[in-house]
């Protein structure tokens, strides 16, 4: 289908303006990073860089750990064993009001039920767990409407060749949601990648060296960042740009990525 | 059971966190000043993102033809990914010198420059729950109008827009919980420009994680401060679950 004149103006307003925002950041970063690098720093050794890319890896792997086999486990309780209908009702409306929890308050909670833990106690653990949190909600939104997509046709086939319910489930019903279940992930990874503020709250490692021991010591690039913003200087140098560039990345990477996915298959659903 | 995770999770928060909010409403801590600058932040915030993005909203699913609707919608829903540390590394880099060269005065002071990157950030959020709001519309009405001789524009206009007002409200209260809740922004807006004291900025979060970077140990502030927080949030998710629950009105 082809454009109508009008709508080829309004769409590329659009476009024009979400490529003059993220190329106004893209352009910003690369400058203050290229300058940098002329002037005979060397970013890549820039202190804390190395460490905060692998206390990002791991709060990531240890979020995801934690939060999707509970997100799949509660969509599956919730959509597929049909729960009493007060519990569903209860379950539902408490996934809205998780999905409107501040991540900062999160990790002030983890804080205090952690026992009030003295700044320079902090562990990858409990990162990982609030990171976690975070994620939840959004991966059982996915979820859930992923296993409600799947068509009730498919699984009376699998009763009728004699599947029992569970062997259905996972061997028809949850392989389907596959491609769904990867785009909340993706959406989950984007959302957590960027938090600062429960890291911050966590005590999580400000600027400086590398932390060896991931159990008293961690940094992750958002922390970095507002690691360099902080100086009360209303310009952020070089190191600054390098890591909101590494940070947009990967957040962008992540999102793009589930849209992907997403939208592929809903194309090919529709087709 | 682990369908009673989530569950144990929210009984956790508010185990933690009503003693604070107590705190908070008898007057122990006062957290006056914080709700104040939260609340003018998030009406900044919605007059910034509210009219670009219901105006983008009743572009992309009234007016746009499907192809245009196919291509934007995923670019608006991977830009909302974007970290808001990010965003408050760009209020300094960008927006801070453009407010001050747009409207004289104005870079100096943390509530505009705050508003402006908090809107910002929110717009493409608000732009795809508007988007989902006016798609629960029935197409019925939509044909009911085309056949009584509307064209889009005015079908859009005065009857799916009416019809859809809740669901934008709501659409507009989850929003605004997304903008209330936001820490990093504000604070690094706010360090930022912490020379003049008249223009300092703390909201909610933000003054709460000022509190623990600052003071250390000072946890029964932080809880008054998270507990009202909290249930600000959870009242404005809420409305907004309420309102959406609404069927689409009648158009009158």
């Amino acid at each position: 289908m082809r454009l109508s004149g009008r709508d080829r103006s309004v769409w590329l307003a659009g476009v024009a303006g979400l490529i003059f925002i993220f190329g106004a950041m893209l352009w910003l970063g690369l400058a203050a990073a290229s300058g940098a690098s002329v002037a005979g720093q060397s970013l890549a050794a820039a202190p804390g860089l190395g460490a905060a890319i692998a206390g990002t890896a791991g709060l990531l792997g240890l979020a995801l750990l934690f939060s999707s086999p509970v997100a799949l486990a509660a969509a599956i309780y919730l959509e597929e064993l049909s729960p009493p209908a007060w519990l569903a009702r209860l379950l539902s409306w408490n996934l809205t009001a998780l999905a409107a929890v501040p991540s900062v308050v999160w990790g002030l909670a983890a804080v205090l039920v952690s026992g009030e833990m003295a700044a320079g106690h902090v562990s990858l653990w409990l990162g990982g767990l609030v990171l976690g949190a975070v994620m939840l909600p959004i991966e059982l939104v996915v979820a859930r409407d992923a296993l409600r997509a799947v068509p009730r046709s498919a699984r009376e086939a699998a009763w009728a060749l004699g599947a029992t319910q569970w062997q259905a489930l996972w061997r028809v019903v949850v392989p389907a949601t596959l491609p769904s279940l990867m785009t909340g992930l993706g959406l989950a990874v984007a959302r957590a990648v960027g938090e600062a503020a429960p890291l911050l709250v966590l005590g999580a490692w400000l600027r400086g060296g590398l932390p060896v021991d991931p159990v008293r010591a961690y940094t992750s690039l958002p922390v970095l960042l507002y690691g360099e913003l902080g100086e009360g200087a209303a310009e952020p140098g070089a190191r600054g740009a390098l890591v909101a560039l590494l940070l947009m990345g990967a957040a962008l990477g992540a999102s793009s990525g589930a849209m992907i996915v997403r939208y592929r298959r809903q194309q090919r659903v529709s087709e | 059971m682990a369908a009673l995770i989530p569950l144990a999770s929210s009984a956790l928060l508010l185990w933690t966190f009503v003693p604070g909010l107590v705190a908070a409403l008898f007057g122990r801590f006062s957290v006056g000043a914080a709700v104040w600058d939260s609340m003018r932040t998030v009406l900044g915030t919605a007059l910034v993102a509210f009219p670009p993005g219901l105006a983008g909203a009743l572009f992309l699913r009234e007016l746009a033809a499907p192809t245009t609707r196919r291509r934007l919608k995923p670019a608006i829903e991977v830009a909302a990914a974007v970290p808001t540390v990010v965003w408050g590394w760009f209020a300094l880099v960008a927006l801070a010198p453009a407010l001050r060269g747009v409207v004289p005065g104005t870079g100096q002071s943390a509530w505009p420059l705050a508003s402006l990157t908090v809107g910002l950030m929110v717009l493409p959020t608000f732009l795809t729950l508007a988007d989902d709001a006016l798609a629960a519309v029935p197409q019925s009405y939509r044909e009911a109008a085309y056949a009584l001789g509307a064209d889009r524009w005015t079908a859009a206009r005065w009857v799916v827009l009416p019809a859809a007002a809740w669901g934008l409200t709501s659409a507009a209260a989850l929003a605004m919980a997304r903008a209330m809740g936001e820490a990093m922004i504000v604070l690094v807006v706010g360090r930022a420009l912490a020379g003049a004291a008249q223009n300092s900025l703390a909201t909610l979060p933000a003054s709460l994680l000022g509190a623990i970077l600052e003071s250390p140990g000072n946890w029964a502030e932080a809880r008054a401060l998270g507990g009202t927080l909290l249930a600000a949030t959870l009242g404005l998710g809420g409305v907004s679950r309420l309102l959406q629950q609404r069927s689409p009105g009648r158009v009158p």
